[in-house]
C-alpha cells in the first residue's frame, strides 16, 4: 500500500481553534476519516460552519484518498 | 476580450486612489468602449459592542480564489458583451475609510458594463475564499461576515 499524506488547510475564524495554520496526518483512507482525526483534535469543530475542499475543489461527500492530497476547512466567505 | 490566462487580482494593504486612476486612464486608447462600470469596496467603521472597527486584515486561500475569480470571470464574459474587465482586491492590513476592492467592467455600451460589474461583485463576495478580520479600536477582533 502507498502511504497516504493530507496537508490540512486552516483559514478565516477556524484557526482561533487550531492556533495553526497547517497540519500534516497521514495514512487515513478518505475524508471522513481525516475530519474524525480533526474533530478529535479540535472538538469545537463539530459546531463550527465551514465547507471542505480537497485538492482546490469543494466536496460535499466522502472521498477515498491515495497518495498526496491538500484537504483545506473554509469557514464562511467574507471578501470585500 | 475573453482569455483563458488565470490573472492575480490580489494586491497588498489598500487599493489607492492613485492605482485607480491610473487604471481609469490606461483604458483612453480602448476607443471602442463607450462606457465603464466601476465599484469600490470600502472598509465601513461599524460600531460592534463600545467598539469600533479600525481596519480589516484581509487573508485568502489564494491559488483557490484565483481559480475561482478566473471561473467567474470566463461566466461573466460568456454571459454579457464586455470589451474588458479587471478585478482587485485587497490582502493584509486595510484601515476603514481605505478601498479593498476594485471592479471595473468596460463595453461598448452602458448595459453590459453595468450588469457584469454588480453580478461580479456578488459573485465575489459569496464564491472567493476570503476572510476579513476586523480588528477593533480596543484591540480585540471579530471575524468580517458579508450581509446578503
Amino acid at each position: 500500500m502507498t502511504s497516504i499524506k493530507i496537508t490540512v488547510l486552516f483559514f478565516g475564524q477556524i484557526t482561533d481553534y487550531t492556533h495553526m495554520p497547517s497540519l500534516e496526518l497521514t495514512d487515513l483512507k478518505d475524508t471522513d476519516a481525516v475530519m474524525d482525526r480533526l474533530t478529535t483534535m479540535f472538538p469545537i469543530l463539530k459546531s463550527s460552519p465551514f465547507q471542505m475542499a480537497l485538492d482546490k475543489e469543494i466536496i460535499h461527500e466522502n472521498i477515498p484518498l491515495h497518495g498526496h492530497h491538500t484537504l483545506a476547512l473554509l469557514p464562511p466567505y467574507a471578501g470585500g | 476580450m475573453s482569455d483563458h490566462k488565470i490573472r492575480n487580482i490580489f494586491v497588498q494593504g489598500p487599493i489607492s486612489g492613485a492605482f485607480i486612476g491610473e487604471k481609469i486612464a490606461a483604458h483612453s486608447s480602448k476607443t471602442n468602449i463607450g462606457g465603464h462600470s466601476i465599484f469600490l469596496g470600502q472598509v465601513r467603521a461599524d460600531f460592534k459592542e463600545n467598539s469600533t472597527v479600525a481596519g480589516i486584515e484581509y487573508t485568502t486561500y489564494e491559488e483557490m480564489a484565483l481559480n475561482k475569480m478566473h471561473e467567474i470571470r470566463q461566466a461573466i464574459f460568456s454571459q454579457y458583451e464586455l470589451t474588458c474587465m479587471h478585478v482587485y482586491h485587497s490582502l493584509g492590513w486595510v484601515p476603514v475609510g481605505e478601498i479593498s476592492l476594485f471592479v471595473f467592467a468596460s463595453s461598448v455600451h452602458r448595459a453590459p458594463a453595468i450588469e457584469a460589474c454588480r453580478e461580479t461583485v456578488e459573485r465575489i463576495k459569496k464564491e472567493l475564499p476570503v476572510w476579513g478580520k476586523e480588528i477593533l479600536s480596543d484591540q480585540s477582533y471579530q471575524w468580517k461576515e458579508n450581509k446578503k
